[in-house]
């Protein structure tokens, strides 16, 4: 709607209250008048100083025959007798209508005088409420009287209108409420139930364990004490269930507390007592239970098996452990991929290269201890494999053991690698170079300099302050004069210190950087030079 | 009969010592924690006392400090996984232990210290 039509409406609108206000008035007339007449209805009796005179207006009928007067001669106005009942008014003024058509009008007298419809209303409201008129006579003319109404009523049986059932079942709220409530219930029952019976298997799994734990001590030191590893090896598997109880033997309970005392053994012991524990272990079949545990569902069971499988070199299920070295599960890969390592005996570290997944910190913690123990005890490994695995965790992960391991016959590999690896490889590859003082790097080194990653830049002057030569200095020189941040120029500066101090004592000079000169008189202050 | 105290939380360890030092024809008493060691120390008078450093309640520095003021010339084995802990092992010799094995270790020489320290 736009403005001009609202602005036509606007005009108009007081036309529309002019007609609206007559309306409502008459609707108000008609109401009263409604009002009065079922008030009067209601009485149904005569009321002292209340009559009635009934009205037409008609020139062309003759209302005689209805015991009406034309008072006024032929003016047209059919007057009848005063009524006193308005029942008998009423009644005349219906049966005129349904006879002739014609619509009288009830005029209303009080004690002779004629009155408005709202001066009848209070006469009549006034009667009422000083009890000189009853309301509603109805139940007298009914033949009973209250007491005896009461007495056939309760007489009658009483079935309530809304049977209760039925009620419920059609309340669609309180049929919701009673659905949730009765589903609580159930839920609470059940979760209390399986409560109380996943707590009642614990606490007998707990009291078996203990007392599985008690059997298996004394046969375990039996073997392990008064046998030699030869008599233990000689022994076959029902001479060595003979020292067990029998009857727990099958049970896989007693099965995971033996794996677990021989593993916990293993792990305080050292000597021939580890290659005894190791045999009882086979011997008794435990191997076949913890290679067993690799086709469960639950990933804690799986994990459990690859351990033991590792800690007790069951070489044999390197096939099944190899299906998870790739699991989406960081638990059963990162001990898959340790029992690999372990017990494959594969030097080039196949394992690790085919990795698709992104080594974690810990994940090369323990790895490196594993290797690192392979390295120095069993065979030299190919870390120089990692260097081309597809996965970039891996091969910073084989630069770092370059480092760690020493292998320093691999730095001229790391340094054909340097040109094409990404910044974690190069940073790793640096500390590398930095380490071992390898100065054919430093081509590379001075090359990427010029390169925006910070991180790498820092990497890179710090290595340079260890093995850094006169074309290293010209070059930090030149990026001393440029536009750099704070850390880089302390960075720079502190190399250049420490591989000529005299050319950092001329550059201080030649510039006009304030900063440059604090940096200088910081690191120049032996109480400072080292904050 | 000699009498040994052997004060061990992992009771497949100490069940072994007591099988492996009852061979040797002594007599073995065990205690799981620093609280019932420290009374089975005061209670059995042991002729030797075997010790783990991290033991429930009490430390093995505790324990080598109480078996020292009740009796001062009992020698003192302490038993541990904290090989690289120098301090421990240092605060340990320096309360006057008389040796220390660290785990792993075989129980065949331990029963031969054992002898050593006894005799």
């Amino acid at each position: 709607m736009n403005d001009l039509c609202r602005r036509h409406l606007f005009k108009f609108r007081p036309i529309f209250l002019f007609l609206i206000f007559p309306l409502g008035s008459l609707y108000a007339q008609d109401s009263l008048s409604l009002q009065l007449e079922s008030k009067l209805s209601l009485v149904s009796q005569e009321i002292p100083g209340l009559s009635f005179v009934l009205e037409f207006e008609e020139t062309k009928k003759d209302l005689r025959v209805f015991s009406l007067n034309n008072k006024s001669g032929n003016s047209g106005l059919w007057i009848s007798d005063t009524l006193s009942d308005f029942n008998s008014a009423s009644h005349l003024r219906d049966t005129v209508f349904s006879i002739t058509g014609l619509k009288g009008e009830l005029a209303f007298l009080i004690f002779g005088k004629k009155a408005e419809k709202e001066a009848v209303e209070e006469f009549v409201d006034n009667l009422i409420r000083n009890e000189l008129l009853s309301k509603d006579p109805s139940l007298q003319d009914s033949g009973f009287q209250e007491g005896e109404l009461l007495m056939l009523a309760s007489r009658v049986n009483f079935y309530p209108y809304y049977k209760l059932k039925t009620k419920i079942l059609t309340d669609t709220k309180m049929l919701l409420l009673l659905a949730t409530v009765i589903l609580f219930l159930l839920a609470s029952v059940i979760l209390v139930t399986i409560m109380y019976v996943i707590k009642v298997r614990k606490g007998k799994r707990d009291a078996l364990t203990l007392k599985f734990k008690e059997l298996s001590f004394e046969p375990i030191s039996n073997l392990l004490f008064e046998y030699s590893l030869e008599e233990l090896q000689s022994f076959d598997r029902r001479k060595i269930e003979s020292f067990f109880p029998v009857d727990h033997l099958k049970n896989n309970l007693f099965k995971d507390v033996m794996i677990l005392e021989i593993l916990s053994l293993n792990k305080n012991m050292k000597g021939d007592f580890k290659a005894k524990l190791k045999t009882i272990y086979r011997k008794l079949g435990l191997d076949t239970h913890s290679i067993q545990k690799l086709s469960s569902k639950k990933w804690d069971v799986i994990t459990s098996g690859i351990v033991e499988i590792n800690e007790m070199d069951v070489v044999e299920a390197v096939a099944k452990v190899t299906k998870f070295a790739q699991s989406e599960n960081f638990y059963i890969r990162s001990n898959a991929v340790a029992t690999l390592l372990n017990i494959s005996n594969d030097p080039e570290l196949r394992v690790l290269v085919d990795q698709d997944f992104p080594l974690s910190r810990w994940q090369q913690m323990i790895y490196f201890r594993i290797i690192k123990f392979i390295n120095n005890t069993q065979q030299k490994v190919r870390v120089d494999f990692l260097f081309d695995s597809k996965n970039e965790s891996v091969r910073v992960f084989g630069y770092k053991l370059v480092r760690f391991l020493g292998l320093f016959e691999l730095l001229e590999i790391v340094n054909e690698k340097y040109k094409k690896a990404s910044v974690p490889e190069k940073l790793e590859m640096i500390k590398c170079f930095d380490a071992f003082s390898y100065q054919e790097s430093l081509r590379h080194l001075h090359r990427d300099l010029s390169t925006s990653n910070m991180g790498l830049f820092l990497g890179i002057v710090s290595a340079l302050q260890n093995i850094g030569n006169p074309i290293s200095e010209v070059i930090l020189v030149e990026k001393l004069k440029s536009d750099l941040d704070f850390d880089s120029r302390k960075a720079v500066m502190q190399a250049l210190h420490a591989l000529n101090p005299n050319v950092l004592a001329e550059c201080v000079q030649m510039s006009n950087n304030p900063e440059v000169s604090q940096i200088y008189e910081h690191l120049m202050d032996p109480v400072l030079s080292n904050v | 009969m000699k009498n040994i105290l052997i004060i061990e939380d992992d009771k497949l360890i100490s069940s072994l010592l007591n099988f492996r030092l009852k061979k040797d024809g002594y007599h073995v008493t065990t205690a799981e924690d620093g609280l019932t060691g420290m009374d089975a120390i005061d209670a059995s008078k042991p002729d030797l006392i075997i010790t783990d450093v991290m033991i429930p309640f009490k430390t093995g520095i505790e324990i080598i400090n109480h078996a020292k003021k009740v009796y001062p010339k009992v020698p003192i084995i302490v038993l541990s996984s904290l090989g690289e802990e120098e301090a421990t092992v240092m605060e340990a010799f320096n309360l006057g232990v008389s040796d220390f094995v660290p785990k792993p270790f075989n129980p065949n020489e331990l029963a031969v210290r054992v002898r050593r320290l006894i005799q």
